[in-house]
């Protein structure tokens, strides 16, 4: 195999894999807050769609960008409310917003389907960097969205594991009474971390449909959301292993087009299936895992999906 | 002086469920409404979608005719899917098991073309619940021994059985008659159930609503429904009180996926009358809204499919006045939110102190 063809194949596997990444850091914020969303492949295609809307509509794929991350954010907000406000199951509620989510991004995207985007992005060749074998392809000639993800998990990282911010963070998902006789706002603090996490969805998603298919189909986001939601428990709730992760899918996912660019054919539904094969595997696998490990050694937030209520504390 | 407080309500006073539930639906028309009109409709038109949406489908007799036809499936698929939650094993899976039902149904007609009818259907019916079955029980199973999330096994199931369904249309499957179109042959007509005459409502209706009265005495009456309400309500209670807990999750996702497979079978045999890749149409996840809204009443759910049902329906309908079919799943998500919303008016009472 020559160079060229790893290097496409690295540059492929990044590409496929960012989408994933910038959602899978978002629900992280989300989930270490001790809020189980499990609405993201809602929140990403509703920001894969209002992205392309408001890049067709503005001819500018930065406000399509932008709404896509206020989109996201007030699903998010919309999650808290209900099952924070409203005390209703995070279950539940996540699968609502999923299944809301796709009616309404398809019901908004139906005009747009296939058209092309005004000014759309180009991706940015890194002078002199980009033109290295292999590493040239593989990291320095991307769309922007992807080097900000190369920026966001070192950043979410420190955040997390290094600020007082992030003490305070995972206090609330940890053990939110503690959190609450401690002075810190618990119910706030889990109200912004769902809209961040939605935020990063948003962004995820319009980065696949503005950057990554470069246009609306329907049901554009096929499963990714979910695939996120298996990463994150894959990924034991850390920044760096996200990024593991997501580049691991991206590669599943381009192995089926790549394998057909030098000749070998299956069938392509096969190919097409990997991803998801892949993640049942990796979640079980982790499940056998964590029951050999015990059960102290498990990295989930404690109060994970519990919904926390001061009058029986 | 007089002064109120908000209180939890210990018990479910169903007069108090069913006016949450009528008021959710209605604040899930009005945010429609809303919506409709933000994305550019304008009024007369909005309203003419609503009309069409819930009144033309549930107020006219052959509007609610149609209605039944469609709700067959998910009336399969939720009471599939209640049992399951009646446990807590979020199964969102339906929509793959009843794929592989229909795979099932679909691929037995296909293999004994002259077998008797009765013995066929019973054939068919069996395959369909068996597979199904199966299908479930990958999930269920990782899920009794290594508490694996089963939500994210069974979507991943979904995926993968679609994608299955696929293979074999393009493949192996492949009607060689079809004009090099990738679908598959249509079953013997032996194995097409019968409709009520005058109407699209098929026999599958009938399974349908034994189902429901089954499934409703089992739970009552019985030790082992007794046991799976247990294990729902508090899990260590039951382990601490000799229940098998492992073995009643793998069996109850197992049987969740058997009803879900008959839907399958169902919709091969009364509706399509072959396999095609999209057989299912998101029936398994409005399945799960259904058994949520129906409060896991096995009759609620059948009466709130026949809701779903118009609702989909009715998106077939406003497809031909140029609103996007994706309007009726909209609204799903919709009415999902607006229960969970509401729902927090029937969990609390005000009440007088002092």
């Amino acid at each position: 195999m020559t160079a060229t063809f790893i290097g496409l194949t690295l540059h492929a596997m990044i590409a496929a894999g960012t989408g994933l990444l910038i959602a899978c850091i978002g629900e992280i914020f989300t989930q270490k807050a001790g809020i189980l969303n499990l609405g993201i492949e809602g929140m990403m295609i509703i920001g894969a769609a209002i992205g392309i809307i408001g890049a067709v509509e503005f001819e500018s794929v930065m406000i399509g960008v932008l709404l896509a991350i206020i989109a996201g954010a007030l699903m998010g907000l919309l999650h808290a409310f209900i099952t924070i406000t409203c005390k209703a199951s995070q279950v539940v509620s996540g699968l609502a917003l999923t299944i809301f989510g796709v009616g309404l991004a398809n019901f908004l995207g139906s005009d747009y389907v296939g058209l092309a985007i005004p000014n759309a992005a180009e991706p940015i060749l890194i002078p002199v960097l980009s033109t290295i074998p292999v590493l040239g392809p593989m990291l320095f000639s991307h769309h922007l969205l992807v080097y900000l993800s190369f920026l966001l998990v070192p950043l979410a990282w420190f955040y997390v594991s290094k600020t007082r911010m992030g003490i305070s963070l995972r206090a609330v998902g940890e053990n939110p009474a503690a959190a609450d006789s401690a002075g810190i706002r618990v119910v706030p603090l889990r109200f912004v971390y769902t809209a961040v996490g939605g935020a990063l969805a948003g962004l995820g998603g319009a980065y696949l449909s503005l950057n990554y298919y470069n246009t609306w189909i329907n049901t554009l986001t096929s499963g990714q959301g979910w695939i996120v939601v298996a990463l994150v428990i894959f990924s034991k709730w850390s920044p760096v292993r996200a990024m593991v992760g997501s580049y691991l899918f991206g590669f599943v996912m381009i192995l089926g087009l790549r394998l057909q660019a030098i000749g070998i054919s299956v069938p392509s539904s096969f190919f097409s299936m990997l991803p998801y094969i892949v993640t049942f595997l990796v979640l079980v696998i982790s499940g056998i895992k964590a029951k050999q490990g015990g059960k102290h050694k498990t990295e989930e937030p404690q109060a994970l999906g519990v919904y926390y209520d001061r009058e029986s504390r | 002086m007089k002064q109120y407080r908000i209180e939890k309500r210990m018990d479910g006073d169903m007069g108090n469920i069913v006016l949450a539930r009528v008021l959710a639906i209605l604040l899930a028309v009005a945010v429609t409404y809303f919506l409709l009109l933000v994305s550019g409709y304008d009024v007369e038109k909005s309203l003419k979608v609503l009309h069409t949406l819930f009144v033309k489908t549930l107020f006219t007799q052959k509007g609610l005719l149609s209605s039944i036809a469609r709700s067959i499936p998910i009336m399969l698929c939720a009471l599939g899917v209640t049992i399951a939650f009646r446990m807590k094993l979020w199964n969102i899976g339906a929509e793959g098991q009843m794929a592989m039902g229909a795979v099932a149904g679909a691929g037995i007609a296909m293999a004994f073309p002259d077998m008797p009818r009765i013995p066929l259907i019973l054939l068919m019916l069996f395959g369909g619940m068996l597979l199904g079955m199966l299908v479930a029980m990958l999930a269920g199973i990782p899920k009794a021994y290594w508490n694996v999330n089963e939500t994210i096994l069974t979507l991943m199931l979904n995926y993968i059985v679609l994608l299955f369904i696929r293979y074999l249309e393009v493949g192996p499957w492949k009607d060689p008659n079809a004009g090099g179109f990738s679908i598959t042959p249509e079953i013997t007509k032996t194995a097409w159930f019968s409709m009520i005459a005058g109407t699209r409502i098929h026999a599958g209706i009938f399974i349908a609503i034994a189902i429901a009265i089954i499934y409703y005495f089992v739970m009552k009456k019985t030790k082992w429904g007794f046991e799976v309400r247990v294990i729902g309500d508090n899990p260590a209670a039951a382990q601490y009180a000799g229940i098998n807990v492992k073995k009643n999750i793998i069996w109850v996702m197992g049987i969740s996926g058997a009803i879900a497979g008959l839907a399958g079978v169902s919709e091969v045999a009364g509706v399509v009358h072959r396999l095609e890749s999209g057989i299912t149409g998101g029936y398994g996840f409005t399945a799960v809204i259904i058994a949520w809204i129906a409060r896991l009443n096995p009759f609620s759910a059948v009466g709130m499919s026949v809701f779903m049902g118009a609702l989909i329906y009715g998106g077939t309908i406003v497809q031909t006045q140029g609103v996007p079919f994706a309007v009726g799943q909209m609204i799903q998500g919709i009415i999902l939110f607006c229960v969970l919303g509401v729902d927090l008016v029937s969990r609390y009472k005000i009440v007088k102190v002092g």
